[in-house]
């Protein structure tokens, strides 16, 4: 851990020594802000309405939650990701209170039971159990390795950590956001090294269980039409994509302009906001706007896999690959399904769509690669 | 870190950089390769095209009197789309809560519209609710013309009857009710078929396309849409093109649930252009009266024991001016209600109107039903006799020598002598007979038309086959018979006419040769020509030829195709756009020898009294000579023929296993020195077919003789339209008026 390292080797002394502010990746914050800022304006424009006075409440709401977001992310960035290693166990648990606790105080919006209402304010506990499956998976896979070795319990142990989210979350039933846990996992899972034989084994249990969900019903109709409605023209649920497509193909490469976008202004595109903001990107930034967007996503992956990659430990590896495999997965399947490549599944665009909870929970998780970034020669 | 480790790390990193690229090649093709496309479907997707309906052109009588009009009906409506959103948002969020919901609404529905006196059924309104042809934003009609008291019961209770709606309409209306009702046709929905061959009627050529012909809107923007109203049978059919309007189109934007966000451009529907009709009105009213009365009058005729019955179940009557060809009056029975087809008419409703069993209401017999000419036909028998050199040829005499009828001709093809063997010659089928085997004296071809001989026609029919060998032209009489218009459309305006048929030699072979069964003979043989000859066997008109071809005869010669539209003109206009002058067709040849005898043998039908008990009278005369009181009475008229002469033809056309049709021609005022008068003006031909009734001088001739007895005086009652009939009267049904004038006019 406290192995001299030559400066040759990429390091120097100023990510070593001094304040937390000269010890972190400052573009990871830079590409994060230059993200939030076109996320700001892209909410606005899809929340502001057509009528004479624009409306403003989704944007000043937005914005509290990145001031509270990057506010959060600093503290996180601050407290040694090691030292709090030992706080884990109690996160952890702390999330499957919040999870079970939907089931009796949750609120019911679009068919799901995902939500804590607070009056003026809604949290979403499965989204910050994406921090909480990051964290506990990293931390277990880590310490397993370094004590007996991957073993095939261990992995098992690990995968049910998981499964436990996984099932409270599908009750909900909220299918997107597991498959967002699936890809941490995956994630933290190959890099980990798990042994091929196990993959493969957890792979075939999961698909067994999926098949038997299906059959069983077990899945609401609404979710297998959105997931199915890519492959089936004829689908219902087929809607939200072809407007979202059309959208963005008619934004062209240069876009319809800031607030000009025809499918944006007359709602053509559901839940534009959230689920489907890529769409109003899209039509009024075209191509050139979509493509700045995913350059600025493909360099904050590049930064998170470059910490990843530095990092001097496993768990704090572990924790970039976990925050990585999120990120990488969520813009993927959000930018996807909006050109009606990917599932209609509920995830939301890190950073850019609107919605506090995943706004918190996207700045922590970059908090937590600033921290491994920081802390990792410590 | 160990070498593996980096390994997996790299694996991620390929994963990321391949999701990437993905993601971008897909924005490139949405932005850069397909965004025309889309460009195209964005602009569709806000804005809609909607249509206001055009109203069609009115249909007017010769004297400008409305006979098709439009009016503002009320309906209430159900819209699919409105109906399930207002249902959700009332909290009926699943499919079998809203379909007990609607249940129960088209019970309600039903009900109340049944208790304002339209009989409606659940299962209608459940039938128009799913009706495929609507799509979910169109708003369906299941009710029309609606109580006032209803439309504020519905409209007060929108969470009661979610989605249904009031609305107006433009529906046909017919101020005189069912009168001319073949003439004017009905509208309807327009069918999947019809809406085909519309499109299809507008194609251009298109070198860059794959189909060489391809289909472009109808550059007058008359283009049809599913549920659009279309002509279905007469006028309304034939001049489709003209009385439909140019549908109003509005463009407008809308948000993502279709609400109006605001117009972008509109233009005004355009009424259709509107039909002048050749049509009096009046005259119209007292042809179908008359026509309806002689059918039921023939009805109550109580026949002998083995004779067929008079069931006189249908028939056809046209008044035409023979001076330029237009149509004054065309009735055909039974008749329909155009009425009935506005809400759209139920399957079982059409079938009968169509069904033969119920005579057909829908068929226009005027046009599209033949006939036998019988003895009408006779004149253009005599006309071949005289232009083809038949007259004094071997055993027919000459036109002006009188001879002795027995009242039958022996064909003398057979060669047989039948002198003491009456049933023998009736049997051999060479020997043809008078009908009713009457027999006179003095028969030239004057008195052969006044008395009707049939005996006069059979010698020159079988003298026409037998010269044919050599000398004659052996289809003299289908010659000029198809110069008169026998056996050829004659081109009036309106849809499914008959060109009846005119037999020869070849169409017999011909005929017998495509179905032997059927046609057991293929030889034309001195039978069918004498047949011919006397307007029976194949010969096969329709009342509206009939017509026609007296016209001809009353005015020299000129064969015209007839007019039932004067014009067309564009609405409220009086420059037509286009106009049906006289249609002459041809001059058929009457020679001039000829031409005052067999208008002097018309004229003695109606005027030719009996002069002995032996001799018959003209077949017309009691008809036209006796008023009510007289002994002779037939339900005809005492005409003033001096001073309004009538000339005319009977016929009774023979029809196996039923009673005789019968049948009466005639045109006036045309008189003759012989008979003291010197009109000679002819305005008017009537041709009557009355189905299944007797004698053409007993039913068809009294009846003409009635309405020439108005004509005559000026004396044809103004038409009542159906309002003013309510006004006077405060009789709801004209069918009972009718009846009630029919009853107490006649039998005094």
């Amino acid at each position: 851990m406290t192995t001299f390292r030559p400066s040759a080797s990429g390091y120097n002394s100023r990510e070593t020594d001094g304040p937390l502010w000269i010890r972190i990746d400052a573009s990871i914050i830079l590409l994060a802000i230059g993200l939030m800022c076109i996320g700001l304006v892209v909410v606005y424009s899809a929340t502001r309405g057509v009528g004479e006075v624009a409306e403003t409440g989704f944007l000043e709401k937005q914005l509290v939650f990145v001031g509270f977001g990057s506010f959060v992310a600093a503290v996180v960035a601050a407290t040694d990701y090691r030292k709090a290693r030992m706080a884990v166990p109690v996160i952890y648990a702390g999330t499957i209170v919040l999870l079970l606790g939907l089931f009796v105080f949750g609120n019911e919006f679009n068919g799901a039971t995902s939500w804590y209402s607070f009056g003026f304010i809604t949290l979403q506990p499965s989204e910050f159990a994406k921090i909480t499956l990051i964290l506990a998976l990293s931390s277990w896979f880590a310490s397993v390795q370094s004590r007996d070795g991957l073993q095939f319990v261990n992995v098992m142990l690990g995968l049910v950590m998981a499964g436990v989210f996984a099932a409270l979350v599908l009750l909900q039933p909220d299918f997107g956001t597991v498959m967002v846990y699936a890809a941490i996992v995956a994630g933290i899972v190959v890099v980990a090294g798990v042994a091929m034989r196990h993959v493969l084994a957890v792979l075939a249990f999961v698909g067994l269980a999926i098949t038997v969900m299906i059959r069983q019903g077990f899945l609401r109709d609404t979710q297998l039409n959105r997931f199915t409605a890519f492959v089936d023209p004829e689908n219902a649920a087929r809607y939200n994509v072809n407007q979202s497509e059309i959208a963005i193909g008619n934004g062209g490469l240069r876009g319809k302009g800031l607030f000009q976008g025809t499918q944006n202004n007359n709602s053509l595109v559901p839940e534009k906001e959230t689920d489907f903001i890529f769409s109003v990107l899209g039509e009024e930034f075209g191509f050139v706007g979509g493509a700045v967007l995913l350059v600025l996503f493909g360099l904050l992956l590049l930064r998170i896999w470059r910490v990843a990659h530095l990092a001097e430990d496993e768990f704090g590896r572990l924790i970039c690959v976990g925050v990585f495999s999120m990120f990488l997965f969520q813009a993927f399947q959000s930018v996807g399904m909006n050109m009606g490549m990917m599932p209609v599944t509920g995830i939301p665009l890190p950073l850019i769509s609107y919605g506090g909870s995943s706004m918190l929970t996207s700045l922590i998780a970059l908090g937590l690669v600033e921290n491994v970034h920081a802390h990792r020669l410590r | 870190m160990e070498d593996s480790s980096r390994v997996r790390l790299r694996v991620l990193g390929v994963i990321a950089v391949s999701l990437f690229l993905a993601l971008f090649g897909r924005l490139w093709y949405l932005q850069a390769l397909e965004s025309e496309r889309f460009e195209v479907r964005a602009v569709s997707n806000i804005t809609r095209s909607l249509r206001t309906q055009a109203p069609r052109g009115q249909i007017l009588d010769r004297n400008g009197r409305v006979l098709v009009e439009n009016r503002l009906s009320t309906i209430i409506t159900v819209n699919r789309d409105a109906h399930v959103q207002h249902l959700t948002r009332l909290g009926y969020d699943t499919r079998d809560k809203r379909a007990e919901f609607r249940a129960e609404m088209f019970a309600d529905l039903a009900r109340e519209l049944s208790q304002a006196g339209q009989l409606t059924k659940v299962a209608d309104l459940e039938r128009a609710f799913s009706d495929r042809s609507f799509t979910s934003f169109d708003d369906i009609p299941i009710a029309r013309d609606v109580d006032e008291e209803l439309l504020v019961f519905i409209g007060e209770r929108p969470d009661r009857f979610p989605g249904v709606s009031v609305d107006q309409d433009l529906v046909r209306s017919y101020p005189f009710g069912d009168k001319a009702a073949h003439i004017l046709g009905y509208v309807g929905s327009i069918t999947g078929g019809e809406l085909e061959a519309k499109a299809d009627l507008y194609k251009i050529d298109d070198p860059e396309s794959d189909d060489p012909l391809v289909k472009i809107e109808d550059p007058n923007g008359k283009q049809y849409r599913r549920n659009d109203e279309i002509g279905k049978q007469g006028i309304e059919a034939f001049f489709e093109d003209e009385l439909r309007g140019v549908p109003g189109t509005r463009e407008i934007l809308v948000d993502n649930i279709g609400n109006l966000v605001r117009p972008v451009s509109e233009t005004n529907p355009v009424r259709g252009s509107d039909v002048h009709l050749t049509i009096d009105i009046d005259l119209q009213v007292k042809l179908e009266f008359e026509l309806k009365r002689a059918l039921e009058r023939s009805r109550q005729v109580e026949v002998l024991q083995d004779e067929e019955p008079f069931r006189a179940p249908a028939g056809a009557a046209v008044i035409m001016d023979p001076r330029n060809g237009d149509i004054l009056a065309m009735a055909s029975y039974p008749t329909f209600d155009p009425g009935d087809f506005i809400d759209g008419i139920s399957q079982d409703q059409f079938e009968r109107l169509s069904d033969p069993l119920s005579h057909q209401p829908l068929l226009n017999r005027a046009v599209s039903e033949i006939y036998p000419a019988a003895s009408t036909f006779k004149p253009f028998t005599a006309i071949a006799a005289e232009v083809y050199d038949v007259f004094g040829w071997q055993f027919v005499d000459d036109w002006n020598v009188p001879i002795s009828d027995p009242g039958y001709w022996d064909l003398q093809s057979c060669n047989i002598d039948f002198t003491g063997d009456v049933e023998g010659a009736r049997a051999s089928g060479c020997r043809k007979i008078n009908a009713g085997g009457a027999s006179m004296e003095g028969v030239d071809l004057r008195h052969s038309l006044s008395f009707s001989s049939d005996t006069y026609y059979y010698r020159i029919g079988e003298a026409f086959w037998i010269a044919g060998s050599n000398t004659i032209n052996p289809e003299g009489i289908q010659l000029v018979a198809k110069d008169f218009g026998f056996g050829a459309e004659t081109g009036v305006q309106l849809p499914n006419e008959k060109a009846g048929s005119m037999p020869n030699a070849e169409s017999f072979r011909a005929r017998h040769l495509a179905n032997p069964e059927a046609f057991p003979r293929g030889d034309w043989g001195p039978g069918d020509n004498t047949n011919l000859a006397i307007g029976q066997g194949e010969v096969a008109v329709t009342p509206l030829q009939l017509a026609n071809s007296y016209a001809a005869l009353a005015n020299g010669g000129t064969v015209y195709s007839p007019n039932v539209v004067a014009k067309v003109s564009p609405p409220n206009s009086d420059e037509a756009s286009v106009e049906f002058g006289p249609r002459v067709l041809r001059e058929a040849e009457i020679p001039e020898e000829l031409e005052q005898e067999i208008t002097d043998g018309l004229i003695g039908v109606t005027m030719l009294p009996k002069p002995n008990l032996e001799q018959p009278s003209g077949t017309g005369f009691d008809a036209f000579n006796a008023g009510p009181g007289s002994e002779k009475w037939v339900g005809g008229e005492q005409l003033d023929l001096i001073n309004w002469p009538v000339a005319g033809k009977t016929g009774t056309a023979e029809i196996l296993g039923r009673a005789d049709n019968s049948m009466f021609v005639g045109y006036g005022p045309s008189g003759s020195l012989r008979f003291g008068t010197s009109i000679n003006e002819p305005e008017y031909v009537i041709a009557v077919v009355l189905e299944e009734a007797g004698f053409g001088s007993k039913h068809a001739a009294p009846m003409v003789a009635r309405i020439f007895k108005d004509i005559s005086e000026n004396n044809v009652d103004r038409a009542l339209t159906q309002d003013e009939i309510d006004t006077f009267y405060g009789v709801d049904n004209i069918t009972d008026l009718e009846l009630a004038v029919a009853e107490t006019g006649g039998d005094q």
